[in-house]
């Protein structure tokens, strides 16, 4: 940090030092935060008046700005300020609204009243109220004796003394026209028919609105008139009308028109008189029922594979009522509609959890079912390649039955596929044990030796396809296993040291005898009698029965023309190609491009040209010649080829970034680093132009691998693998470091070649 | 539902289950137009009405969709399975043995609280009664 800045800091400190807590306090205040200003006052060493006064006022404010403590916050205030009838006024109307109806109270008030001024005024119809509450029907006759009633407007005068008329049952001097008192003492008189006449009259002033809906409602309720009720206390509540029963009533009565509802088959009716009740109820009848129509819209949309909506509502009523199996169940196909699966697993596994365990319960599983929910559970986790936690719940499925073979069978293909051998090797023995002849485990237990065993198990292999012939001497499976096996025993003779060509027939008819028609069997067998044994009457029996009975197969005709090649027979090659080509007007240009690369990989290079050519003619599109020349660049002994066709790639205008990169190669290769830079320039820049930057990665990276120092010997060690991609696979990592070392000086500035 | 080329259609009344039957349904008990808690012979009775309805040789596709959906629900087992698996209405509601009861006194306290709510009980906005500090 530089000095200047450190001098800047320190004073901004000794600044904020400086503030005095009544300014810090001032501050807070006028930002509305009352209690660091209090904080702030509380660090002053004594109180005096003005500060006792600012205090107050916090608290006063505070008391708006927390609602759960204002009670605790006025008392305060009103300690601290006893003669500011504010303070009074307001604990006393708090205390008094919260339902408080005590003398304290009372005497607050009075207190208040006893200020004068404007709460005096405010608090004496208050005061007139409380005394109505606790005092009951003399309150106004003692009220009339103070100056409480002086202080009350002429209207608040004659609401009371109507009250009071009303609740002493004396008759009321109202006129005709005051339909809301006639109404209210209609209905304390229990005369229902003139209480709705006046009261629906007055229902209509906003002043009058609230009770006289209030009245209606319970009229309407008494009638039965269910809706109605609904709808008066609905208004009742709206206009603002306050009344200890009001809230209770309404919850009730939409409880009721929901019942109604749902009796009546309407559903969505049902569940939006719900959606009132549940403002106001919330016992547990009432949440099942509320849960109920949630789940049944549900049901409904997800028929109509509106799911989203369905998961919601089910979720919904899940939280509101609890889970059951049914909704469990659904929300987990909900899921899985949505591809959610681990969500899906857990709601199988809730639902697992929730079934019912009784045998008569409607929804009851047996251990059937129970087997398939865990089989379930895993197939979601699968789909979320939580493959470890798909096993454990797969040994679940089979917990619940042990003798479901089909089942063993899948955890046991799990156990393969996530590379437990062992595993899978010991299910399958505990499949085996319970039926030595179930065609499924024999098979998969050939499988895994052949696959995954040691090489000495694999020799163990066939012996479970063959069991499985003795059961089934048509098991296609198992013939095919078979046939595979003795082809690559058959191939294991030809490669490798010891090369022993009569071992690899031997093999090869033993493949035979299990897949006679096996193409790749016969083409192989025969291509022993046609080198080894230079037999050429039995290699074409062979060759005969291959096409002949796998007229379509592309493999077969060109492992019998590279045969044919091998053998130097161009003609009987190029014979065969024709043949293939009748069979198959549409045989694809890799057909040639296969072939030539054979060639090329035997140093016939000689030979190669005319399958390029019918490569080019066959192609759909010029992609060929980049492909052609990607070929020659991997063969030392084929790179003029490439060159040539990588430069007919360039001059089309076909992938030339790609084609210059590899010409690029070529010449670092050949020590040539001029011209080498020259084509990845050329490569780089066409590459940013077709805003390929995957390629200008690319580009970089076989420059920085060809440039450098290790470039020549890594151009000796890939002599034949010219893409910077699988390179960089092959490298071991040290290599790899060493070579793109970011912090190496040298190299830092070389990135402005593009 | 699509309709039958079936010339003699309309001589006799279809089962329920046919006119019920909703064949783009993925619910099989719906396309069979049966209910979820029908008896294996039910189900049975209902294919065969349908197929009746949707012969292979004049409707094929619509009879491979209940050949299909029957093929679901045939045995117990099958049923068993396919029902683990479908959307499920909700557990119909039980009524309640008893309601709770609304209140529906009148009182003169009705009118206390009509002229509460008139009051300044019933405000909620004071910030009018701030007063300024001064120190």
């Amino acid at each position: 940090m530089s000095r200047r800045k450190k001098q800047k800091q320190t004073k901004r400190k000794q600044k904020i030092k400086r503030i005095s807590p009544v300014k810090e306090g001032l501050k807070a205040f006028q930002a509305g935060s009352y209690e660091d200003a209090l904080k702030a006052w509380a660090r002053l060493p004594s109180s005096h008046a003005k500060l006792n006064e600012a205090k107050a006022e916090c608290y006063f404010r505070l008391a708006w700005q927390q609602p759960e403590n204002a009670i605790d916050h006025l008392q305060t205030a009103q300690k601290l300020q006893p003669a500011d009838g504010r303070f009074a006024y307001h604990l006393a109307r708090l205390q008094h609204k919260s339902g408080q109806l005590t003398e304290e109270v009372a005497n607050l008030y009075e207190s208040a009243y006893q200020t004068e001024g404007e709460f005096a005024e405010r608090t004496a119809y208050l005061q007139a109220l409380l005394k109505m509450r606790m005092a009951s029907k003399s309150a106004v006759a003692q009220l009339q004796k103070t100056t409480i009633w002086e202080q009350l407007t002429p209207s608040q005068q004659d609401d009371l003394q109507s009250v009071s008329t009303i609740w002493n049952k004396q008759s009321l001097s109202a006129s005709p026209e005051d339909q809301f008192w006639l109404g209210v003492e209609a209905m304390q008189r229990g005369n229902k028919q003139d209480a709705k006449r006046y009261l629906t009259q007055a229902s209509h002033q906003l002043k009058t609105a609230g009770l006289s809906h209030y009245y209606l409602g319970i009229i309407a309720a008494q009638n039965e008139q269910t809706q109605e009720a609904a709808k008066q206390w609905s208004a009742a509540k709206k206009s603002g009308f306050q009344h200890p029963h009001l809230d209770m009533n309404l919850g009730e009565i939409y409880h009721r028109l929901a019942e109604e509802h749902i009796e009546k088959g309407k559903i969505e009716e049902a569940l939006k008189v719900a959606n009132e009740a549940a403002r106001y109820k919330d016992d547990k009848q009432f949440r099942d029922l509320h849960a109920y129509l949630k789940q049944q819209i549900a049901y409904e949309s997800a028929q109509r594979g509106e799911w989203r909506q369905a998961k919601q509502l089910w979720q919904s009523a899940e939280k509101q009522a609890g889970g059951n199996f049914r909704l469990m169940c659904n929300l987990a196909l909900a899921c899985e509609q949505e591809e959610a699966f681990t969500l899906a697993a857990t709601y199988w596994r809730k639902a697992l959890r929730q079934r019912p365990r009784k045998a008569n319960h409607p929804d009851a599983i047996g251990d059937e079912q129970v087997a398939k929910l865990w089989q379930r559970v895993a197939k979601a986790y699968a789909m979320v390649e939580e493959f470890e936690e798909a096993l454990s719940v797969q040994k679940n499925a089979v917990k619940w039955q042990p003798d479901n073979l089909a089942l063993r069978i899948e955890l046991a293909e799990g156990y393969l596929e996530n590379a437990r051998f062992q595993a899978a090797e010991n299910e399958l023995n505990r499949i085996l044990e319970r039926d030595q002849n179930y065609i499924p485990a024999l098979m998969m237990m050939g499988e895994l030796f052949a696959e995954s065993g040691y090489y000495w198990q694999i020799f163990q292999a066939p012996h479970y396809w063959e069991k499985v012939l003795e059961i089934d001497p048509n098991h296609v499976g198992a013939r095919q296993n078979l046939a595979t096996f003795y082809i690559d025993q058959g191939d294991n003779h030809l490669n490798g040291w010891f090369i022993s060509h009569p071992s690899a027939l031997e093999a090869y008819q033993n493949a035979l005898k299990f897949d006679p028609n096996n193409p790749m069997a016969l083409c192989k067998a025969a291509y022993i009698h046609l080198y080894f044994l230079e037999d050429e009457a039995t290699a074409q029996q062979y060759y005969d029965q291959a096409i002949t009975n796998h007229p379509q197969n592309i493999e077969v005709r060109m492992l019998i023309t590279i045969q044919w090649l091998a053998v130097g027979d161009g003609d009987k090659a190029w014979a065969v190609t024709k043949q293939a080509e009748q069979a198959m007007p549409n045989l694809p240009h890799h057909f040639y491009l296969a072939i030539a690369d054979n060639l090329l990989n035997n140093d016939a290079t000689e030979r190669i040209q005319p399958w390029l050519d019918r490569a080019v003619e066959k192609s759909a599109d010029q992609s060929v010649y980049l492909e052609i020349g990607s070929m020659g660049m991997m063969n030392p002994q084929a790179i003029e080829i490439g060159e040539k066709y990588l430069h007919i790639a360039i001059k089309k205008g076909i992938d030339v970034a790609r084609a210059n990169m590899l010409l690029g190669i070529y010449q670092s290769r050949q020590k040539n680093m001029k011209e080498a830079n020259r084509y990845w320039d050329q490569a780089a820049k066409q590459a940013i132009k077709d805003k390929d930057f995957e390629l200008v990665e690319q580009i970089e990276q076989s420059r920085i691998m060809f440039s450098s120092p290790l470039g020549g010997l890594l151009g000796q060690v890939f002599s034949g693998n010219l893409d910077p991609d699988e390179m960089i696979d092959m490298m071991p990592p040290e290599l790899l470091a060493e070579l793109f070392d970011e912090d190496d000086d040298d190299w830092e500035d070389d990135d402005d070649w593009f | 539902m699509t309709g039958s080329n079936n010339p003699n259609q309309g001589e006799r009344a279809a089962p329920p289950n046919v006119a019920r039957a909703d064949l783009s349904s993925n619910d099989p008990y719906a396309i069979l137009g049966v209910e979820r808690d029908a008896t294996l012979r039910q189900i049975k009775k209902g294919y065969f009405a349908l197929v009746r309805e949707f012969p292979p040789e004049t409707e094929p596709e619509a009879f491979k969709i209940v050949r299909a959906a029957y093929e679901k629900l045939r045995t117990a087992e099958s049923k068993a399975q396919t029902d683990l698996f479908l959307l499920r209405p909700p557990t119909p509601l039980t009524p309640r043995k008893r309601r709770k009861k609304l209140n529906l006194t009148v009182s003169p306290l009705d009118m206390i609280c009509y002229l509460e709510g008139l009051s300044e009980l019933a405000e909620h906005e004071f910030s009018g009664d701030y007063r300024p500090i001064k120190l």
